[in-house]
């Protein structure tokens, strides 16, 4: 299992689309309203959660304050749900805080953990969301590494990946936050190393079962979100705006989540209904259709553009809000040309085709072994499941001859050999100084002496 | 003139064809140039020499940029993973196919058929006329990039190949290429054989 966590720590701005060039704003919250929110700008002015809204005007007499919309914030979380679902069937919805989703399974379909990871990413920053990430094994660690916006990948133990992080900000609450405070306890390494009774007499029961879902050794099953049959997303503006690049900013996002929603379903469509709400009376539809389905949103953005030239709304515009009409499977020639990495078809049956002529032995990966001795430090895996680090001493040919050749005149060498003394341990032992040579014709070859009689061997071809 | 001989001619303007065809980066930027920006997508590459003659110093750039998967089809040797993995190459997108004669042209036209890989490489031991259309037609289907490694005898013989070398240790010539092809050799840059730092730069300065 492995585990993507997306944590938007802006939440109550990222329900607001923010066009470039837009006045500074503020969010507000509470009786009697208190600041609660500020984007960038308004932070440089010197606003800040928890000011009265008189003393943010002062501060910054362009601001623009607007209550807090909780309700637009969920609708915000199930449209970047609806996205995920590209990545994953099993997106799990943190209340007022994000995402987590179950990313192993589908990393073959994007070539791979680490490019669905930045596929994600990159998808993210193009919605405009600013959000920490995390990805491991359980959904525990990756969220807490989401939290603290640490967005290296977890590989392999979970434990040394969670030693570092501090323990405020995890959402433990104010009690044990302030019990382990007193406790002297700064980590979660140092919870680590409590044992486990001590932790719950001390801390609470429910901390050292959290800790062991985090840790894997206990299950963690999520909920999992239901997706709605059909795709509609909005977006409010946070002052109406007739412009029709300020429409498009908010378009973008909108288009975006639909295309994630889409992707997720392996469909398209040939019909979608934008309407543009205003402050009063209805809204104005926009229908965009298309003669093949499609579901590139940057080729749907194009069409908006098209049909937005030369249109006047009747008023201006409060909120967009996006409805996909219907949808049909994706044309097999679709290729999202604009969305990075390509995807391309799933390699197993290619291997399962070659295997089946070829024997299996005959197609394989292959993957470094760290074993000093060159003839052992590779060997042949299943296909993708290759993986290891470049723990060498020194240079290493492309070719390695399976068997040594013998050379008949001693060749030419330069420099300090790489002496490769081991073995002793399994009775293959070996005593040989490597060294890079150059043939007359320009061909780098990798030959070594052997110690024990002093003969020379060609090993390998540079290439 | 035979029709085989005129489209050997790099300088025929042949209808249908595309005029910015795909590429994917040499690595080398005079080789990229000479080129026309890059090895084909969806063609091969005709590489005629022998085993150890600068064939990873020239592919190592592309190999290690390509993100999708590359299949090595019945190479000389085993191709040495530590030595894969130091130049930066990512070793679960690789698929290394043992064949033999008919079996190592079959396998090529799979791998380049299935748009699985973004480069096949392939040392068939023998490849007529035929055999060579329908790699290249495979290659077109797929998207893949196509590496035929073949003795230096081969290029006397027309092939339908996008791209056609003549590789030496320290430079590669340019036989046929769209548009017009240099006269003279290219020399390679070796990539540093001692690593000198973290793997990440290394790649950079392959690629760069």
């Amino acid at each position: 299992m492995q585990w993507l966590s997306l944590y938007l720590p802006n939440l109550p701005l990222a329900a607001f689309a923010r066009p470039p060039g837009a006045p500074p704003l503020a969010l507000t919250a509470g009786r009697p309203p208190r600041i609660h929110s500020v984007d960038p700008a308004a932070r440089d002015a010197g606003v800040r959660p928890g000011q009265p809204p008189a003393t943010a005007l002062a501060l910054c007499p362009a601001l623009r304050l607007r209550p807090r919309r909780p309700g637009q914030e969920a609708a915000t979380l199930e449209s970047l749900a609806a996205w995920a679902l590209q990545y994953s069937d099993h997106v799990e919805i943190v209340p007022g805080a994000g995402l987590r989703l179950e990313v192993g399974g589908s990393a073959r379909l994007f070539g791979g953990l680490d490019s669905l990871y930045r596929h994600a990413r990159e998808g993210l920053a193009r919605l405009g969301h600013d959000a920490g990430t995390g990805l491991a094994p359980t959904p525990l660690a990756s969220w807490w590494r989401a939290l603290h916006g640490v967005s290296e990948p977890v590989e392999g133990a979970v434990e040394p990946a969670l030693t570092p992080l501090p323990l405020t900000g995890l959402g433990f609450g104010p009690e044990v936050e302030t019990a382990c405070r007193r406790l002297g306890l700064q980590r979660l390494g140092d919870l680590f190393a409590l044992p486990s009774a001590d932790l719950g007499r001390r801390l609470g029961p429910e901390l050292p079962a959290l800790l062991e879902r985090a840790l894997g050794q206990q299950a963690d099953p999520r909920p999992r979100w239901q997706p709605p049959a059909t795709f509609a997303s909005r977006l409010p503006l946070p002052e109406p705006v007739s412009a029709a690049e300020a429409l498009l900013f908010a378009a973008r996002r909108l288009l975006g989540e639909l295309a994630g929603w889409l992707r997720g379903r392996d469909a398209a469509t040939a019909e979608l209904t934008f309407h543009l709400h205003h402050e009063a009376g209805e809204p104005t539809p926009l229908t965009l259709g298309t003669l093949q389905p499609v579901r590139d949103p940057d080729h749907l953005l194009g069409l908006l553009r098209e049909r937005l030239e030369g249109f006047e709304p009747p008023a201006a515009v409060a909120e967009l809000a996006l409805e996909a009409g219907r949808t049909a499977p994706a044309p097999p020639e679709q290729a999202d040309l604009f969305a990075a990495p390509v995807e391309r078809p799933a390699w197993e049956p290619l291997v399962e085709r070659l295997r089946a002529r070829l024997g299996r032995a005959a197609v394989t990966g292959l993957e470094p072994v760290p074993d000093p001795r060159p003839e052992r430090a590779w060997r042949a895996t299943e296909p993708g499941a290759a993986a290891g680090e470049a723990t060498v001493g020194g240079p290493r040919p492309l070719w390695l001859l399976e068997a040594p050749r013998p050379l008949e005149q001693p060749p030419t060498v330069a420099g300090e050999p790489e002496r490769i003394e081991a073995g002793w341990w399994d009775g293959a032992d070996c005593a040989r100084d490597y060294y890079t040579a150059r043939e007359a014709d320009g061909r780098r070859i990798w030959v070594y002496r052997d110690r024990r009689d002093g003969a020379w061997y060609l090993a390998g071809l540079f290439g | 003139m035979s029709l085989e001989t005129l489209l050997e001619r790099g300088d025929l303007w042949r209808g249908g064809g595309h005029a910015e065809a795909p590429v994917r980066a040499t690595g080398h930027a005079r080789l990229d140039r000479a080129l026309g920006g890059g090895w084909p997508v969806g063609g091969l590459v005709e590489v005629a020499g022998t085993p150890g003659h600068g064939e990873f110093t020239l592919l190592r750039p592309m190999l290690t940029a390509v993100a999708g998967w590359q299949a090595w089809v019945a190479p000389p040797h085993v191709p040495h993973a530590p030595a894969l993995v130091a130049a930066g190459l990512d070793p679960a997108r690789l698929l290394h196919i043992r064949a033999e004669g008919d079996e190592a042209l079959w396998a090529l036209e799979q791998a380049l058929r299935s748009g699985v890989c973004e480069a096949v490489l392939g040392w068939p031991t023998a490849a007529d006329d035929r055999a060579l259309r329908r790699l290249q037609l495979a290659a077109e289907t797929g998207g893949a990039t196509g590496f035929l490694f073949r003795p230096p005898r081969a290029l006397e013989q027309p092939s339908p190949a996008a791209v056609r070398l003549a590789l030496r240790a320290d430079a590669v010539e340019v036989h046929k290429c769209r548009g017009n092809r240099p006269e003279h050799p290219i020399p390679l840059q070796e990539a540093p054989a001692e690593p000198p730092g973290p793997l990440r730069e290394r790649r950079i300065h392959a690629v760069a």
